[in-house]
């Protein structure tokens, strides 16, 4: 029953989303997951270097959402589906918005590795608690949509493009990354992907209206410490933006999630005691259940240390084979070393490896 | 060439209307073959001919306006049929048929002619003249012979014949056998002589046949349908015998054809010896059954002979069984892939293949006793459920649902006999029998393949429908009574039973096909859907032990082909699959905490998933565990520090952040469910008010706000948040049920006032901008809101524990409220929910309301009535409600009753009668049978203390009410006789317990009023009507006195216990023999079928459930299948168990059912 449940909790997924926020923290969830992930960091890492490699066309995407037109959407995302079928396990990849304002939000994963840059490369957003949605303002009108894409609202704003009194100019288009709180009726800003046809990251439009943008900080301890305490909306968790990435689809480890009351055990930062009373149940029993944490977590170590030794050696689509193959090795002989085993195949393996990495780099 | 004698000038006038059309058609000149010349046109105007003068009928314009009406387009086709209908409905038109017939080339107008012809014979053949009648007889049966007597023209002329053919029938039904003595003598001696002559007697004879006792039903009368069958019965050797004949000499096939289909319209109702001591049988299948072309319709014969129920025939039976499959072993080889073969077949194939499968499982249903009593033949029943089970596999569902019934009743028949599973377990208690029962070892072989048929294609177990609502929102419907659904229930039962003989081969079929899901090599959707259906389906069939090991590798295997496929789509029907299967298990989740929890921390985390349906299937399987496993969310489980209902309510934001609205409203009603499980007051109203609190925080934003500016009450955002609340709340009331009166009393008053804004605005609206505006959008969710407001309440109230408590505290602002506005809006802007919530008020309230009623009434009749009374479709929802309010009352209120009959009863009636009689309301004959039926019941049994007319007394309204419908009934039908419509009347009264032979008694009256009758009685056998019906009055009598005996008896004896009922059961046949010694002189099991159900049914359930059990566990009472259908249906009426287990056999029911209340 207990292998059992533990494959029910950590490894069944439809979307493979490495450290979801749907799902509990890893460091705090009961069941660890039993799929072998690279690490946040690695993956960072991967993913910077990937961006400079690749452009995608957000102007057309744009385009797209203003104009509710995604009739040159095609076979495509289908191909990009299927090479994310293949990658699914280890390989950096990005995501593809999808058609009808499905997926168009950039989503956080959990914090779990605390990225060495934090106080330099990393902006920090206080956010309130409420539904995340993409407001579209075009052609006379704002429409809201969760992130599946169902449109929540339609109403008119002073927003460019979301009026018919402005003439409804086809140019005229806005489009925010927001958080909607509905006791206040308040649209918070996370992002702003289109302004009136450009990005004004630095001016915030002075309108009146519903909607209000959210402030950025730099995550260093003391400045942290004051964005919560000066909140005025009852803060649901802290988003942390990595600076150099891109605006991307889905969930990315560049942008990471923490609930407050996680703050003090994660970075050492101290949260006002009114943001400790959400705390669930479940997390007031963590440090009941240390021993067993501390466990998991020498074996989540040597976890990274194997993938830290895959990573050397070549491409993860290989090492995932040849882990089966180890697998089996390890029941047969038993007492030999786990990281031993991982080296040896590995360098068995070298040559083709490579040749490999080269395709995976071509493909994406 | 003229049959008819009529002497004067006939003129066919055309009225303005059509004149006007052919005119236009003239003009337009359009007309495909011929343009109409204004001459001839002005020629059909004045007189479309004269006495026996052809030329003056224009016969080629006919055929022109008819070809129009056939090959013709848009208006002219359409002025083309108004022409013709016209000409049609002219009292006369049949006058001309035989110049018709005669002389025109063209087929269409000779089957217009025809159809003349056919309607006035339907009609008006009894005031015609009598050589007029003769006239016509003779001029079909000559044209019939002329046609038929040639293979060459009767093949060619085979539609216009078959009208001809119908006509002779219909005429045959007024003439035969008092006018026409010699009909049957006649048909079969003409048929000796010309073989092609014959071949359409043969159809003649069929199409009679099928008319008198397949389609006489609201065609005919009854009596007159029993003397025509009579007749027939009586003369039916000289018709055998020609049959005889053909089949003996015959070489022309389709004359035999002919005959093998005639004969097989015979076989349900001819005397059993010209079945059984002929060679009939026989001649059957060693002469018909192998030759291609007959082998459908000498099938089908074989079904029908399988089909009669004798006992004093069983070795014919028993040899025509082994014969047949001696015949269809030579024909289709054991080895046959049936499947494939049906599936590459001809239609002529394929017919064979579903006729076989009719023709084993009818035999087999009937008879199969006489084969297993004898080893000799058991190969022989090994052969047939061979094929059946071949034939199970064929990919067509009405095909396979033959078979399923067999399979069906032989499971269940095989269970019932020795409910003892096959395969051992340690749990197991000890078979009291080391062996197998006989029939089961003979049987053994064969049900493991009937487990895999059934595995392998199971059906959908639920149906859901996407619609959009009339406030214009999308919204999932689950589907209650589909195909689909039916045929999974019946497929789970077979199952069930199966699984129940031996629960480890189930099991390892099961197991088997899962492997071939993760292997690939059966790999597909739809069979992964099957296979996973199939698991669901046999939930609770095995020991509690086994069931967890077996789904322990379910789920095990299922989550790593998840985890093997790749794709979203893939994985999503995976990931539902697994819910599904985990769902269908509430016996397993209540057992094992620690997984509960973690499938429902999954369905959690998949209400974030934004792949389609994965959210809605999240919410669904939620809310179906939710109700199965409620109260272990409001217990404290074992390493838990509280209940797990307190950490859902403290991130009941978080997870309901991703969902639509419709899916938070399931959530919502899945939460409130947990929530009713906790039964102490003070924790669940913690509870309720923790649950409520996100949706009151924005309903107090709103209200505060509506507080300052009423005007906020217009912004389209804010009325369709109110709406959703409202929703949300509905969902939680319908949940908690009387305890959500906490929540109820906090919004209570603003609610209400809420509602009287939107009204108002909505009235202001329509003011100004007319009807339509009420399809705009906001005037839309204004509507929801004010629906959501009356659904809440009267979902509240009809739950509500506390009556006097209702009355006093809710219900006075509720009236002020809405009974004001409704009296004063617009017709258009008055909710029908307001007249169905105080039909629940009043029905729920009873006689604390009693004071409020006139209130409601003056607020509600007039007006509506108003808006009802002009027609019978507008405002059809105010029109079922109304009613429904009515029949509250009068339920209710004796004095509201009998004042409401004072002044609605004979109005009532006369509407009703008025319907019924118009033919275009057919369809409801039954509930119009069922209300005159308790109307005429309410009258007998002096339920009407009031007087009904002037001038009488209450003791008088029965003669009163006589009197009044027999002068209605004359005055609307003239042609009617006096006698016949007091008989009618008698009937109504003698019929109303019987609701099917009341609906007969009314379709025969419906018969009568579309033909004239004439003078003559004799044709409608008054008599014969009237002493059946003196016969039902008494039966009926006798019958009200014994179920008020019945009803005494039990009134005086002690409650019963399970064992202090008397045994053996109380509903034997022999039981009621000797306890009342009467009814013996009845038949039964119809009477005491009769006598049951109203007895049971006014029985307090502390005896009518032990009787059910009773009765459901007594072989003897089994084999009574209507009774226990009554019995069942009866039962089936009232509201299940929240949680219906498969029904196996009472006892396990019963403990299910004990279970499931232990745990909720």
């Amino acid at each position: 029953m207990d292998e059992l449940n533990s494959t029910f909790a950590s490894s069944f997924q439809v979307t493979f989303e490495p450290n979801t926020t749907a799902a509990p923290h890893p460091r705090f969830n009961q069941y660890k997951c039993q799929k072998k992930i690279l690490d946040q960091n690695e993956r960072r890492r991967r993913i910077l270097l990937l961006q400079k490699e690749k452009r995608f066309d957000y102007l057309s995407n744009v385009r797209k959402m203003t104009c509710n037109d995604w009739t040159e959407d095609d076979d495509e995302e289908e191909m990009e589906n299927k090479n994310e079928e293949e990658e699914m396990e280890c390989k950096i990849f990005f995501k593809k918005p999808g058609k009808f304002y499905r997926n168009q939000l950039m989503l956080s994963e959990w914090l779990v590795e605390v990225p060495a840059d934090l106080e330099e490369e990393w902006l920090l957003v206080v956010c309130p608690v409420g539904k995340r949605c993409l407001v579209v303002s075009s052609r006379g009108v704002t429409s809201v949509y969760t992130k599946n894409g169902y449109m929540l609202h339609r109403f008119p704003t002073m927003l460019p493009g979301g009026n018919r009194s402005f003439g409804g100019c086809n140019q005229e288009a806005t489009i925010f990354d927001c958080i909607y709180n509905e006791l206040e009726n308040v649209y918070y800003i996370l992002d702003i992907m289109s302004w009136n046809g450009y990005p004004l990251y630095d001016t915030h439009p002075n309108f009146k209206s519903k909607f209000i943008a959210l402030p950025n900080f730099t995550c260093t301890k003391e400045i942290i410490t004051d964005a919560l305490a000066s909140a005025n909306f009852s803060v649901d968790g802290v988003l942390f933006y990595h600076k150099r990435t891109h605006y991307t689809f889905g969930t990315t480890p560049l942008v990471v999630w923490l609930k407050p009351y996680m703050l003090p055990e994660l970075l050492d930062i101290p949260v006002p005691d009114s943001m400790l009373a959400n705390m669930p149940v479940s997390y007031s029993t963590y440090s009941e259940h240390l021993a067993l944490v501390q466990k998991d977590r020498n074996n989540f170590y040597l976890d990274k240390q194997e993938t830290e030794n895959l990573l050397e050696m070549g491409p993860p689509a290989k090492q995932k084979r040849n882990r089966g193959k180890k697998k089996k090795k390890k029941k047969s002989s038993g007492a030999q070393s786990s990281s031993m085993d991982i080296v040896a195949d590995a360098t068995a393996n070298e040559q083709p490896a490579s040749v490999e990495m080269h395709q995976f780099v071509a493909s994406t | 060439m003229s049959v008819f004698s009529e002497k004067d000038l006939i003129v066919f006038i055309l009225n303005e209307k059509s004149k006007k059309a052919i005119f236009k058609l003239a003009l337009a000149g359009k007309c495909r073959t011929r343009p109409f010349s204004l001459t001839k046109t002005a020629e059909l105007n004045v007189k479309l001919g004269r006495n026996g003068s052809a030329d003056k009928l224009d016969i080629s314009l006919l055929d022109d306006i008819v070809e129009c009406m056939y090959l013709g387009k848009g208006p002219e086709q359409r002025m083309a049929q108004e022409v013709l209908t016209t000409l049609k409905e002219h009292p006369d038109a049949w006058t001309r048929v035989d110049t018709i017939l005669e002389y025109s080339g063209n087929q269409q107008t000779k089957y217009y002619a025809l159809q003349i012809l056919e309607n006035v014979i339907k009609t008006r053949w009894k005031v015609l003249p009598r050589p007029q009648c003769e006239g016509i007889k003779k001029y079909i049966v000559g044209l019939i012979i002329k046609t038929s007597s040639e293979q060459q023209i009767l093949e060619k002329e085979k539609v216009y014949l078959g009208k001809l053919n119908m006509i002779l029938v219909q005429i045959l039904k007024y003439e035969w056998p008092r006018n026409w003595p010699s009909f049957i003598s006649d048909i079969v001696g003409a048929s000796k002589t010309n073989e092609s002559l014959c071949q359409n007697n043969m159809t003649i004879l069929k199409l009679l046949s099928e008319e008198v006792f397949d389609f006489s039903s609201g065609q005919m009368t009854q009596a007159k349908a029993k003397h025509l069958k009579d007749s027939m019965c009586s003369e039916f050797s000289q018709i055998f015998q020609l049959c005889q004949f053909v089949m003996d000499n015959s070489q022309n096939a389709p004359l035999v054809g002919s005959n093998l289909e005639t004969l097989l319209r015979f076989l349900n109702w001819i005397p059993l010896g010209y079945i059984f001591e002929t060679k009939l049988i026989t001649t059957l299948i060693y002469k018909f059954l192998n030759v291609p072309m007959f082998r459908n319709v000498t099938l089908k014969c074989l079904t029908e002979i399988a089909a009669v129920q004798v006992s004093q025939y069983d070795d014919q039976v028993t040899q025509l069984f082994t014969m047949t499959m001696e015949q269809l072993k030579q024909m289709l080889p054991l080895e046959t892939n049936i499947k494939d073969a049906y599936q590459k077949g001809t239609d002529d194939e394929q017919n064979f293949i579903q006729n076989l499968s009719l023709f084993l499982c009818t035999f087999l249903k009937e008879h199969v006793i006489l084969i297993e009593r004898k080893s000799d033949y058991h190969s022989f029943l090994m052969e047939a459920l061979h094929y059946l089970i071949l034939i199970s596999e064929v990919d067509e569902v009405e095909i396979f649902k033959v078979c399923l019934e067999y399979w069906n009743s032989l499971a269940a028949d095989l269970y019932r006999e020795s409910p003892f599973s096959a395969s051992t377990t340690s749990l197991m208690l000890a078979r009291p029998h080391g062996e197998m029962p006989i029939r089961r070892q003979l049987y053994n072989p064969v049900l493991s393949r009937i487990r895999r048929v059934m595995i392998s294609r199971m059906a959908k177990p639920e149906e859901v429908l996407v619609v959009e609502n009339e406030q214009g929102e999308v919204v999932r419907e689950f589907m209650k009574d589909t195909d689909s659904i039916n045929l999974y229930k019946n497929m789970r039962e077979t199952l069930v039973y199966l699984t129940h003989l031996d629960y480890a081969d189930t099991e390892n079929i099961m197991t088997e096909k899962l492997h071939n899901q993760v292997n690939g090599t059966e790999w597909s959707w739809k069979n992964l859907n099957t296979l996973c259906w199939a698991i669901g389906s046999i939930s609770g069939a095995m020991y509690e032990d086994d069931e967890k090991r077996f789904l322990v590798t379910v789920i095990k295997n299922l989550l790593g082909l998840c985890e093997q496929k790749r794709g979203k789509d893939n994985k999503a029907i995976i990931a539902s699959n697994i819910m599904y299967v985990v769902g269908q298990y509430p016996r397993f989740l209540r057992a094992h905490w620690k997984f509960l929890k973690t499938v429902v921390n999954k369905l959690f985390e998949f209400m974030h998933e934004t792949h389609d349906g994965v959210q809605d299937m999240a919410c669904d399987t939620f809310i179906k565990i939710a109700q199965k496993c409620r109260r272990h969310f409001v217990q404290v489980q074992v390493g838990e520090v509280m209940p797990f209902i307190e950490e859902i309510l403290t991130s009941i934001n978080t997870i309901i952040c991703d969902l639509q609205p419709q899916q938070v409203h399931t959530f919502y009603e899945a939460v409130g469910l947990m929530i009713s499980a906790q039964t102490d007051q003070v924790p669940q109203d913690h509870l309720i008010e923790r649950y409520m609190m996100l949706p009151n925080q924005v309903w107090d934003g709103i209200i505060n706000q509506a507080t300052l500016n009423v005007e906020v009450l217009k912004d389209p955002d804010a009325v369709k948040q109110l709406g959703n609340i409202l929703k949300t709340n509905v969902r939680a009331c319908k949940a908690l049920g009387h305890p959500y009166v906490l929540q109820l009393g906090r919004i209570y008053l603003d609610m209400l006032n809420v509602y009287k804004v939107m009204s108002e605005n909505i009235s202001s609206a329509i003011a100004t901008n007319g009807e339509s505006v009420t399809k705009q959008p906001l005037i839309r969710s204004m509507r929801t809101v004010k629906k959501e407001t009356l659904k809440l309440i009267s979902g509240w109230v009809s739950q509500s524990t506390d009556p006097q408590m209702v009355a006093g505290n809710f219900i006075p602002p509720l009236l002020d409220a809405v009974l004001l506005d409704y009296q004063r809006n617009v017709p258009a802007a008055r909710e029908p929910e307001v007249l169905s919530t105080m039909a629940t008020i009043v029905n729920t309230l009873e006689n604390h309301i009693t004071e409020e009623i006139p209130q409601i009434f003056d607020a509600v009749f007039e007006c509506t009535l108003d808006m009802i009374n002009k027609d019978f479709e507008e405002f059809p929802e105010h029109r079922t409600n109304f009613f429904l309010l009515l029949q509250a009352n009068v339920a209710q209120h004796e004095n509201a009753a009998q004042s409401f009959y004072q002044t609605y009863f004979t109005d009532i009636l006369q509407h009703i009668f008025s319907v019924v009689t118009d033919s275009s309301h057919t369809a409801g004959l039954t509930m119009h049978a069922t209300i005159l039926a308790y109307m005429f019941s309410l009258l007998e049994a002096n339920k009407v203390t009031v007087s009904l007319g002037p001038n009488i007394n209450n003791t008088q309204n029965i003669t009163y009410i006589q009197q009044f419908l027999l002068n209605l009934l004359k005055a609307a039908f003239p042609h009617l006789n006096e006698l016949q419509i007091k008989i009618f009347i008698d009937g109504l009264f003698s019929f109303n317990q019987d609701i099917p032979a009341f609906k007969e008694h009314l379709r025969d009256f419906l018969v009568q009023i579309r033909e004239f009758a004439g003078e003559d009685n004799s044709d409608l056998f008054l008599e014969e009507r009237e002493t059946s019906i003196r016969q039902a009055q008494e039966e009926k009598l006798c019958l009200d006195s014994f179920r008020q005996s019945f009803l005494l008896v039990f009134e005086h004896l002690p409650p019963p216990t399970l064992s202090s009922i008397p045994s053996p059961p109380l509903l034997t046949p022999t039981l009621f023999q000797d306890f009342f010694p009467v009814l013996s002189l009845l038949p039964l099991p119809k009477y005491s079928i009769l006598f049951l159900s109203p007895s049971l049914s006014s029985l307090p359930p502390r005896y009518s459930i032990p009787f059910l059990s009773h009765t459901l566990t007594n072989p003897d009472f089994l084999n009574l299948s209507p009774l226990l259908c009554l019995l069942l249906l009866l039962f089936c009426s009232s509201p299940p168990p929240a949680s219906s287990p498969s029904l196996m056999s009472v006892n396990e029911v019963k403990q299910t059912k004990v279970a499931d209340e232990k745990y909720q």
